[in-house]
């Protein structure tokens, strides 16, 4: 089979989207290997002015034709493919988009992911410009699209009951395929307490809950016996000018500590040498940090809310995600119970196995087995 | 048209000879709400001040007669822009050169004592004569996503250039005023805001209610019929084998996305249920507000929401958001929701629909609050400032190093826009040229 991959999130800075296309795309060019893969470093209306940083795979059955394309001539190539006046280079059967467009693809068929619809359940952790571009993926989507890909059952759930009736038009086959982890899970579990700070992960805006956290940590601090440090990692996000001076201040005094942007392998060194690993966001289209903790064997506490149940199991500590007077009572039962610590991280490390991109890669190339023949 | 010759003035009062650009009217309802605001208060203002005002018209040719039709005898209108078979590129350049010219010379000509410029635009404006400008909003800095980059700029070079050459502004809500404060510190002193209540010039028939939700707005960004139209799609799946549906009709300048959100109802499956019905008369849009249920408007931005207060004349309940201007104008009169969460929309569309008592209520407090609304005193006040702009003396400007930045911006803007298109002529994309629409007049 020909399969078409969008990989042009990849070549700039890469968050989220960008960094789950690259792992999807380095795992399906690793086990297709009876298959032609083929990356689109440009793809619809995600152009970009360079495309060095973008994916690549050395295999004698990957090709990637508009690696090292100049902007212009890509985007004259797209307008043709949107004019219907030219298939897509590599003339793909099936073409798989990570970068919330629907573009017109040609004869191929378009496989959708699906991250979450939090633009439509949560508009309010949006920015206005990813809520409309997000929106108008969708619904390109739903007449572009051949099948759509989930990355949580939560994200499929939400897709069907906000458009239940809309599905019964075309009623696109689907699947639910998670993503996996960063890091390779470690071989051993915690035997006893860690001495390291407290870690969360994520950038600073209102999505990820960082006031309540931060009030939290601040009854935590005061109730501990030896209170440990609340490290943070963690671009700057939107809204928050508010949050980062409360930052500054609890940096000055010392016990929060933070890190900004870390490189993957700073951050796996970061789970790794945490107490706990704190999250207490508001909403999550899969919830890789969980996962990373998990894979690290550093104990969870987590909201139990959107698609976070469906990655952490019975793996995790949920907290009831009301107040931060009870956070931070998850954050001080944890601190006295060691062999709840114990069971936790080695649950948490057991669970992080059952996830792994390889897997991933085998069950969307049996999906697109699905599609093509449908 | 009528050429007045004789400039006869009268000593007790100062005759307040105007010239008002209107070039850049379009034809039918492409402006939106504004266009019709402004006829209304060009006609009002000739009631209010009669026989003390002259107008003088600058027009472009596609709107030249629609203009002229509201003149009086003593009054002139002036072809200076041509529009029709021409695109955006080659009137913008003509903008900056002819028509400045010619408007130029017309207003020294003719004595004008008072330039209007009820869009808000500059090309006219002279040091010699005290300018009103009229601003309704300011998208291009509250909601940029509505408009292309390249407009986006213009309309950044126009307000710079606005914030100086204007004496006076009008605005049609606080939430304008507040927002050219803000952006553009323009001091409270030099704005008047009169809103736009101008539900007056439709009269209601006397039409039972029909079942459906009724949205005018042409089809923006901003105005927000794509979660409209999820929500919409929410609704019916709610309703579906318990009660009857309520249609959704859409008015609005019929442009390409209306066809885009036409694809979209289809893809939605909602086709049959959404009725667009594009730029509508006023008579038919009288009949609208007459035997609509309920007015739904999720726009996210707004200057001020004519379709608010016509609701409210008309007996509408109204379901809307806390965005911009809005509830400065629906007041306590309305049922409030998110609107960009299409599944809390969903709700407000079934609990208007279902709810006989909550839309009586909502109507009684729209009654109640339209009579405080009066478009007569808002002309009064725009005429009691046109007469005091008109007797001052010549306005004495300070040229200042600004006009330095004045000009790198606009050589800036040029260059870019050359640049653009010859871009575009390179990789041969046919610019989008707007003439499908105009008509040629004789």
């Amino acid at each position: 089979m020909r399969i078409g991959l969008d990989v042009a999130q990849t070549c700039v800075e890469r968050h989220g989207c960008g960094w789950l296309a690259d792992r999807v795309a380095t795992a399906i060019g690793n086990i297709c290997s009876g298959d032609d893969v083929i990356l689109y470093h440009q793809f619809g209306e995600w152009l970009n002015w360079g495309t060095s940083e973008g994916t690549t795979i050395s295999r004698q059955n990957v090709s990637a034709p508009f690696l090292g394309s100049s902007w212009l001539s890509a985007s004259i190539a797209w307008k043709r493919i949107e004019a219907g006046r030219a298939n897509l280079p590599g003339d793909p059967e099936i073409v798989h988009s990570f970068s919330f467009q629907a573009p017109a693809v040609g004869n191929a068929r378009l496989v959708y992911t699906v991250y979450d619809l939090s633009f439509w359940t949560h508009p309010e952790f949006a920015t206005e410009a990813n809520r409309l571009s997000c929106q108008r993926g969708l619904l390109n989507a739903l007449r572009r699209a051949s099948a759509l890909v989930f990355i949580s059952e939560n994200s499929r759930n939400d897709f069907l009951s906000l458009l239940r009736y809309a599905d019964r038009v075309r009623a696109l086959p689907s699947a639910v395929i998670p993503p996996a982890s960063r890091f390779s899970s470690l071989a051993e579990a915690r035997t006893g307490f860690f001495s390291g700070p407290w870690l969360s992960v994520g950038a600073m805006e209102p999505r990820n809950n960082v006031d309540l956290l931060l009030d939290a940590f601040e009854i935590y601090r005061e109730r501990s016996d030896r209170p440990r440090k609340l490290r943070l990692a963690g671009g700057k996000g939107w809204k928050s000018e508010a949050i980062w001076k409360r930052i500054a201040d609890l940096q000055r005094r010392g016990v929060v500590e933070h890190r900004g942007d870390v490189s993957d392998n700073e951050l796996e060194r970061l789970y790794s040498e945490a107490f706990g690993f704190v999250f207490p966001s508001h909403f999550e289209g899969f919830g890789l940090p969980v996962l990373e903790s998990m894979s690290k064997a550093c104990p969870v506490i987590c909201t139990k809310n959107a698609s976070l149940p469906e990655v952490g199991g019975e793996a995790v500590q949920y907290w009831d995600g009301k107040s931060a007077e009870t956070l931070a009572g998850s954050m001080l039962k944890l601190e006295q119970d060691e062999s709840q610590y114990v069971r936790l991280s080695k649950s948490g490390l057991d669970r992080s196995r059952l996830f792994s991109w390889e897997k991933t890669a085998r069950e969307l190339r049996g999906f697109y087995d699905r599609v093509s023949s449908s | 048209m009528a050429n007045s010759s004789c400039a006869r003035l009268d000593p007790a009062s100062v005759m307040i000879k105007v010239a008002v650009d209107l070039s850049p009217m379009r034809p039918g309802g492409q402006n939106g709400g504004v266009k019709l605001a402004i006829l209304e208060f060009l006609k009002g203002l000739k009631a209010e001040l009669g026989d003390e005002l002259r107008y003088l018209f600058l027009t472009a040719d596609d709107t030249h007669n629609e203009a002229a039709s509201i003149l009086g005898e003593r009054d002139s209108a002036h072809c200076v822009l041509r529009r029709v078979g021409r695109g955006n590129f080659s009137q913008s350049i003509e903008l900056a050169t002819r028509f400045k010219v010619i408007a130029a010379s017309l207003l020294k000509r003719e004595g004008v004592n008072l330039l209007y410029s009820p869009f808000g635009t500059v090309q006219v404006a002279s040091d010699q004569v005290p300018t009103v400008a009229m601003v309704v909003d300011l998208l291009h800095r509250d909601y940029p996503y509505s408009l292309p980059a390249q407009t986006r700029e213009w309309r950044e070079l126009q307000f710079r250039k606005l914030v100086r050459a204007a004496h006076f502004f009008q605005v049609i809500s606080d939430y304008t005023s507040l927002r050219l404060q803000r952006l553009y510190n323009v001091p409270a002193e030099q704005i008047l805001i009169t809103r736009l209540p101008i539900h007056g010039r439709l009269s209601a028939s006397k039409a039972p209610r029909e079942p459906f939700f009724f949205y005018p707005a042409n089809f923006w960004i901003h105005k927000n019929h794509e979660t409209l139209l999820v929500a919409y799609q929410i609704y019916l799946a709610q309703t579906a084998g318990k009660r009857s549906h309520w249609s959704l009709f859409l008015t609005g300048f019929p442009d390409e996305r209306m066809g885009v959100l036409q694809q979209i109802a289809a893809d939605l499956g909602i086709a049959e249920q959404v009725k667009f019905l594009g730029h509508v008369p006023e008579q038919e849009l009288a009949k609208l507000y007459s035997t609509a249920s309920c007015l739904v408007f999720p726009s996210l931005h707004e200057g001020y929401g004519i379709p608010i207060a016509e609701a409210m004349s008309f007996g509408v309940p109204i379901i809307c958001g806390k965005n911009s201007s809005i509830p400065e104008i629906a007041g306590d009169a309305a049922y409030y929701e998110e609107m960009r969460n299409p599944s809390k929309l969903a709700e407000a569309l079934l609990a208007i629909s279902g709810d006989e008592t909550l839309r009586q209520k909502l109507i009684a407090l729209g009654r109640k609050r339209i009579d405080t609304f009066d478009f007569s005193g808002e002309v009064k006040r725009l005429a009691e400032l046109f007469k005091t702009l008109a007797g001052r003396p010549k306005p004495v400007r300070q040229h200042s190093a600004k006009h330095l930045d004045e000009i790198l911006s606009t050589s800036v803007y040029y260059g870019r826009s050359i640049a653009r298109h010859a871009l575009n002529a390179a990789v041969n994309v046919p610019l989008r040229v707007e003439n499908q629409f105009s008509q040629k007049i004789p």
